[in-house]
């Protein structure tokens, strides 16, 4: 008897912890019987997504299906899905592409759907909780298209105890860091540095490096019309990007996506890496690294011009041609919100708002040296957004990575390189 | 679901009932051809066709309202586009490359297995198995092998004192690793056809050869060859058609890269529709890619004289 009383107790004690999640002062249930098509990558968010999910059918009576695909599988579904308006999406998940997908009118402002109280609590909501750095990824021309529901910023992993033994001190700027890499480097044993190679992926990778040198990518942050990745400033950030990989990275880092660079460094194969933040996850655990508990976590090194480390998120969006707009509203509001977002974020280990990485929780799982780098990161503001806001994005990392990529690959100098990405950017723009 | 329109053959002789006895025997098989020449019209036609209508025109497809017909203006900007040229140029290396080797090989080995007394059925079981791994996990297998830090091959070699080699990851040694995953994956194919031919070879044949002493290589080139032709030629069109459309395994393994070192024209065509969205480029690209394949599949069929009936 008594133990069945326990449970009583703890399950009501759940019952009002989830209530309380949502004491925002609108009507639940005014979407009853309705369903959401939710599509999201295979990630871990999505993941702790999906378990809480009946809580909030439960609460709104509405039915929500969440579909996850692979990265490059759920791109093309997005795409297809949101171009052609077809609307089995309701509400997708949404990366560096936001740009192009609000201008084509494919995803919805949001202002609209939040600032009507009969859909969602303001109060309750916390919309100044958000890391500006992470929902400025979702502003697009002064509108918000998507919520933050990811964090991601470049930060120095370095081996504690290989820098101890050099007897080497973590470096501050990318002059320091270039000579500890060469220091370590030892071909064929362990890389000095890590960092992304590959075409696509370099892109994202190198724009701190052109900031911290004075350059810009863009001419405008927000409205851009014409590349400027080409300045004598930029074109520094990328030569040392590339000075880095050719004198301290591993061999074949002309090709190395993250995924290479994550497994090396987990494998114990390099003494520095530079990268999303969130690869401390997968760093510190021990069933897949072997290097768990050797590694620090610094801020990103300064260039001539400051520090600034790029970010990333992965946002969620509403489709324009959703016919459940108000149980999508809904459904953003209740995922996305302050509370249900610390829930998340638990579980998933990631969390846009400001408000998770000062909770107790983060103090007691995470290296404290991570939670700091991550918050002064990412409130430092940028010059420009992760990416830029423009839509032909995918052109964009093409072009641009593929002129950093080939001076990694020491094919020309990275001003040349540069300077004919641009011209090949603003035919694009044209 | 897509429906089919099923003709039973009840209702289609009632409605032939009404003519005449010729006319009925003349088209019945139109008649139950039908459904499947709808459904041919459906998923390969009419995707043609919106495809040729699509390389006219500019395209893009964030901003459909400004789609136009520009004319030849795609196919001109083609000819002109020098990443188009490089990806023809790796199409028409990997296709000539890989074909060369696994025809060789192919002869090679099933020359070899249909020698073989014992253990034949294994030997063929052993070999199928690469050709039934799906590509894409043949793919994910290979990335893991070719890492160059934690790599399987790298290790193997390195006990040999080989290496270290880039693999994948260099703009030089790639295309070089792509081909030796297909030859790894489809030689076999090759070699089970050849060796069926080789099978259909009377053994009286060989044994004349053999009695006008003639050396293996004689009995291979002037006796198994021309019998094989047939054979030798249908695995060529398979492998080349193959091979000039290839995706998924280039896709994983590198992407078309490092830069664009190993972008085949079916890895830019996608490129350019799925990330660029161009449409209208792209269409132009993928119908050159299908007239290139055509092409390359009438010569063989001209110079091996393959028989479709």
């Amino acid at each position: 008897m008594s133990k069945a009383r326990t449970w009583i107790v703890v399950v009501l004690s759940a019952l009002m912890l989830t209530a309380s999640a949502q004491t925002a002062q609108i009507d639940w249930r005014q979407s009853e019987g309705s369903t959401l098509v939710v599509g999201g990558i295979k990630h871990a968010y999505t993941a702790a997504l999906e378990k809480l999910i009946p809580q909030f059918e439960e609460l709104t009576g509405i039915d929500v299906h969440l579909e996850v695909y692979s990265q490059d599988e759920f791109m093309n579904k997005r795409l297809i899905d949101l171009s052609s308006g077809s609307g089995i999406f309701d509400i997708v998940m949404l990366d560096q592409a936001i740009v192009q997908y609000a201008r084509a009118g494919w995803v919805d402002a949001l202002e609209p759907y939040f600032e009507d109280p009969t859909l969602v609590d303001a109060g309750a909501y916390g919309m100044d909780d958000y890391l500006p750095a992470m929902i400025g990824e979702g502003r697009v021309d002064g509108n918000l298209y998507g919520l933050p529901v990811t964090a991601a910023v470049q930060m120095l992993f370095y081996r504690k105890d290989v820098l101890a033994d050099a007897g080497i001190a973590v470096p501050t700027t990318f002059d320091e860091l270039y000579a500890a890499a060469v220091e370590l480097n030892q071909p064929g044993k362990m890389a000095g540095i890590l960092l992304r190679g590959q075409k696509i992926h370099s892109a994202w990778s190198s724009v701190g490096f052109v900031w911290s040198y004075g350059g810009r990518i863009m001419n405008d942050p927000v409205a851009p019309t014409a590349a400027t990745f080409d300045s004598p400033e930029a074109a520094a950030g990328i030569a040392m990007y590339a000075k880095l990989l050719r004198d301290a990275g591993p061999l074949g880092a002309g090709n190395y996506t993250w995924y290479e660079a994550l497994a090396d460094f987990q494998q114990g194969k390099a003494a520095m890496y530079i990268d999303n933040a969130p690869f401390m996850g997968q760093i510190e655990d021990p069933k897949a690294s072997t290097v768990a508990g050797k590694v620090g976590y610094a801020p990103m090194p300064a260039g001539p011009a400051g520090e600034y480390a790029n970010s990333l998120a992965w946002m969620l969006s509403m489709s324009s041609s959703s016919k459940n707009k108000d149980a999508a509203t809904l459904f953003l509001a209740w995922a996305t919100g302050a509370q249900m977002a610390l829930e998340i974020g638990q579980a998933a280990g990631t969390s846009a708002r400001e408000s998770f990485y000062a909770s107790d929780w983060v103090g007691e799982h995470y290296p404290a040296d991570w939670a700091e780098t991550f918050v002064l990161s990412t409130k430092r503001a940028n010059p420009e957004s992760g990416f830029p806001r423009i839509v032909e994005i995918d052109e964009w990392l093409d072009i641009y990575g593929g002129a950093v990529n080939a001076t990694i690959l020491g094919t020309g100098t990275a001003q040349k390189n540069l300077s004919d990405a641009a011209v090949a950017m603003n035919r694009v723009f044209r | 679901m897509t429906e089919t329109r099923i003709v039973t053959p009840r209702a289609g002789s009632a409605e032939l009932n009404k003519r005449g006895g010729s006319a009925r025997r003349r088209s019945l098989p139109l008649v139950f051809l039908t459904p499947a020449f709808l459904v041919l019209l459906a998923v390969n036609a009419a995707p043609v066709v919106y495809a040729v209508v699509t390389s006219l025109q500019d395209y893009y497809l964030p901003f459909p309202a400004k789609r136009a017909f520009v004319g030849v203006e795609n196919y001109a900007n083609i000819f002109g586009d020098p990443r188009f040229w490089n990806s023809f140029k790796h199409t028409l290396v990997y296709v000539g490359v890989c074909i060369t080797i696994q025809v060789v090989l192919g002869c090679f080995i099933a020359v070899l297995l249909s020698q073989q007394k014992r253990g034949v059925g294994f030997i063929r079981g052993v070999l199928l198995l690469p050709i039934v791994i799906t590509p894409i996990a043949v793919a994910f297998l290979w990335r893991l092998m070719f890492s160059p830090s934690l790599g399987l091959l790298n290790y193997l070699l390195g006990l040999l004192g080989l290496g270290p080699f880039e693999w994948i990851y260099s703009p030089s040694q790639a295309l070089p690793a792509l081909i030796l995953v297909d030859v790894w994956q489809r030689t076999p194919e090759m070699v089970l056809i050849l060796f069926t031919g080789l099978l259909a070879i009377p053994d009286e044949l060989v044994e004349a050869g053999k009695v006008d002493g003639a050396n293996p290589w004689q009995l291979f080139w002037s006796i198994k060859l021309p019998v094989l032709k047939p054979f030798l030629m249908v695995g060529l069109l398979f492998r080349v058609i193959d091979l000039a459309k290839v995706f998924d395994v280039i896709y994983i393994l590198t992407g078309g890269g490092p830069g664009v070192a190993t972008e085949t024209l079916s890895i830019y065509t996608y490129t350019t529709g799925f990330s660029f969205l161009r449409m209208g480029y792209s269409s132009a690209l993928g119908l050159l890619l299908f007239a290139l394949i055509v092409s390359l599949a009438l010569l063989i069929i001209r110079w091996g004289e393959v028989k479709i009936d």
